[in-house]
């Protein structure tokens, strides 16, 4: 066991007595990509501030091996990244490179070392050659683009991403997959709270169902399977598993469940040649 | 181009755009007071002409220009018409019983020069670098942290302010709502604006957090962007020399 994030008995109160986290235990290896489903109000966005010590509840969280407490802040936020939802959030100087050069000067680094992240973190996504424009002239798809570089550039162990796919064009959508997969492939930490259930099989190698605790925390292909679980929570099986879910309980398919095309396709050539 | 675009033309290159920007900016404020000061309107009118030529050495698109100081004209524009009517003096002109002065004409005449030579000038000062340059400029001259952030954070989030209530502007029209000075336009125009309101507040929430997630402890982290050459001075000393010879021509002409 090597874990990245563990939270252990995470409770949190909203200051009017809403409960937004009950007793949430979860562990999550090095490495390992993970979303984070649930629905509206189950209390994703709270859990998410907590691993980068921005709101402080009842139980323990630890980084990388070291409690979250006071003292451990600085550190925990530097090997944190979190990137907001709305981009216009997290873009808030006037221009591109500074924005992206935020986190590395607060960090202390060298201005050498600080221009060698930023360059790095644009090249990532995608946005070299956009350094010294203000935030607000670009793209939406590029202002989300361009959050995740502000984060990247502190080169984060774990990165912690609010729905990165929200409100994005079927392209950018496409690019911010890849640039997930790539960060995976790179060994960074992933945690991803994300409603379109349909891009989480390309995302994460597990799914960690929350609803104020969490419900159930397991490989990515098991657990959305679970069409009654889901549906219970209000969220959808991936449209692919969905039809082939229902084939299966119809008797005429026998296999595995397909997540995505290819295997859809296979699995299509399976049903044709029975 | 808009005018809350201030530095929309800050990628130009003139002598003025390359000058060193907390040079530049201290420079051209000596000359804006030093013009403010002067007493003389044939004094005041070279000054005004010393601000075009500046302008002009800038580059700054003069119809930008005039689009901007037609505001700040509407208020000048009184003083020669007013202050006639009010400063005793040798009238020029009655209109029925009502003497115009023209020691009024000419302190007012005065004032508007002044203040519009020293609006031209701001364009030079404030719209040749990027804002942020410029602000950061400002700090390195001593202006306090807390309204270099909010300078800073303003102008990033003044856009989006705008298109909030455009948006908003948007969602009533397309409910057939007709903007007018009725109480119930009021009313919802100030519903309206109030949403606006709570809406930035919750986002400058976020944005605290997204900046603190980031490790930010109340400072602005900045580059040491700033490097004086030379030629730098040399504008500065010029600058300065208008500055200097303004007065001292109103000190010989006023006396």
């Amino acid at each position: 066991m090597n874990p990245a994030i563990e939270v252990v008995g995470l409770s949190y109160r909203y200051p009017d007595g809403t409960v937004a986290l009950d007793g949430v235990d979860f562990s999550i290896e090095r490495g390992s990509s993970v979303a984070l489903l649930g629905p509206n109000g189950a209390g994703k966005s709270t859990l998410l501030l907590h691993l980068n010590g921005l709101l402080r509840g009842e139980g323990i969280v630890r980084i990388l091996g070291r409690e979250m407490e006071e003292a451990t802040l600085p550190w925990v936020r530097r090997q944190v990244g979190l990137v907001f939802q709305d981009p216009d959030d997290q873009l808030f100087m006037p221009s591109l490179e500074e924005d992206v050069a935020f986190g590395p000067r607060n960090l202390g680094l060298s201005e050498r070392e600080v221009e060698v992240n930023v360059s790095w973190a644009l090249k990532v996504v995608g946005l070299t050659g956009m350094a010294g424009r203000c935030p607000h002239h670009l793209s939406f798809g590029q202002k989300k683009r361009a959050a995740l570089a502000t984060v990247l550039s502190m080169r984060p162990e774990v990165l912690i991403l609010d729905e990165p796919t929200s409100n994005l064009d079927p392209r950018s959508k496409g690019e911010v997959i890849s640039l997930i997969g790539e960060l995976k492939r790179r060994g960074t930490t992933i945690l991803t709270a994300i409603h379109d259930v349909n891009i989480v099989p390309a995302i994460a190698d597990q799914v960690l169902l929350l609803d104020r605790k969490v419900v159930e925390f397991g490989p990515t292909r098991e657990v959305l399977v679970k069409r009654g679980l889901l549906k219970g929570l209000g969220l959808d099986v991936p449209a692919i598993a969905d039809l082939f879910i229902s084939l299966k309980d119809g008797g005429q398919y026998p296999g595995e469940i397909p997540f995505t095309r290819d295997e859809a396709l296979s699995a299509l050539a399976q049903i044709v040649d029975r | 181009m808009s005018h809350l675009e201030i530095d929309g033309y800050s990628h130009l290159a003139s002598p003025i755009h390359r000058w060193d920007p907390r040079v530049k900016i201290a420079s051209l404020l000596l000359l804006t007071f030093s013009i403010v000061l002067l007493k003389s309107l044939a004094v005041a009118l070279l000054g005004l002409a010393f601000s075009a030529a500046i302008l002009l050495i800038s580059r700054l698109p003069f119809s930008y220009v005039l689009q901007g100081i037609k505001w700040p004209l509407l208020f000048l524009l009184p003083f020669p018409l007013i202050l006639p009517l009010t400063v005793d003096g040798e009238s020029f002109f009655i209109l029925y019983g009502l003497g115009f002065s023209i020691e009024g004409l000419e302190q007012g005449l005065v004032m508007m020069t002044r203040g519009v030579a020293a609006v031209v000038l701001i364009y030079p000062i404030f719209g040749s670098s990027p804002f942020n340059t410029t602000v950061h400029a400002m700090r390195s001259l001593g202006l306090p942290e807390a309204l270099t952030q909010i300078f800073l954070f303003a102008y990033r989030y003044l856009f989006l302010l705008r298109e909030e209530f455009a948006s908003a502007s948007r969602s009533l029209a397309s409910r057939g709502f007709i903007k007018g000075t009725d109480a119930a336009s009021i009313r919802v125009l100030g519903a309206a604006l109030g949403m606006l309101f709570i809406r930035s507040y919750e986002r400058s929430e976020r944005i605290y957090r997204a900046m603190v997630s980031k490790g930010y402890g109340g400072d602005l982290p900045s580059a040491d962007r700033f490097r004086m050459e030379g030629r730098d001075l040399l504008k500065a000393l010029i600058v300065l020399g208008l500055a200097l010879g303004l007065q001292g021509l109103d000190w010989m002409v006023i006396g």
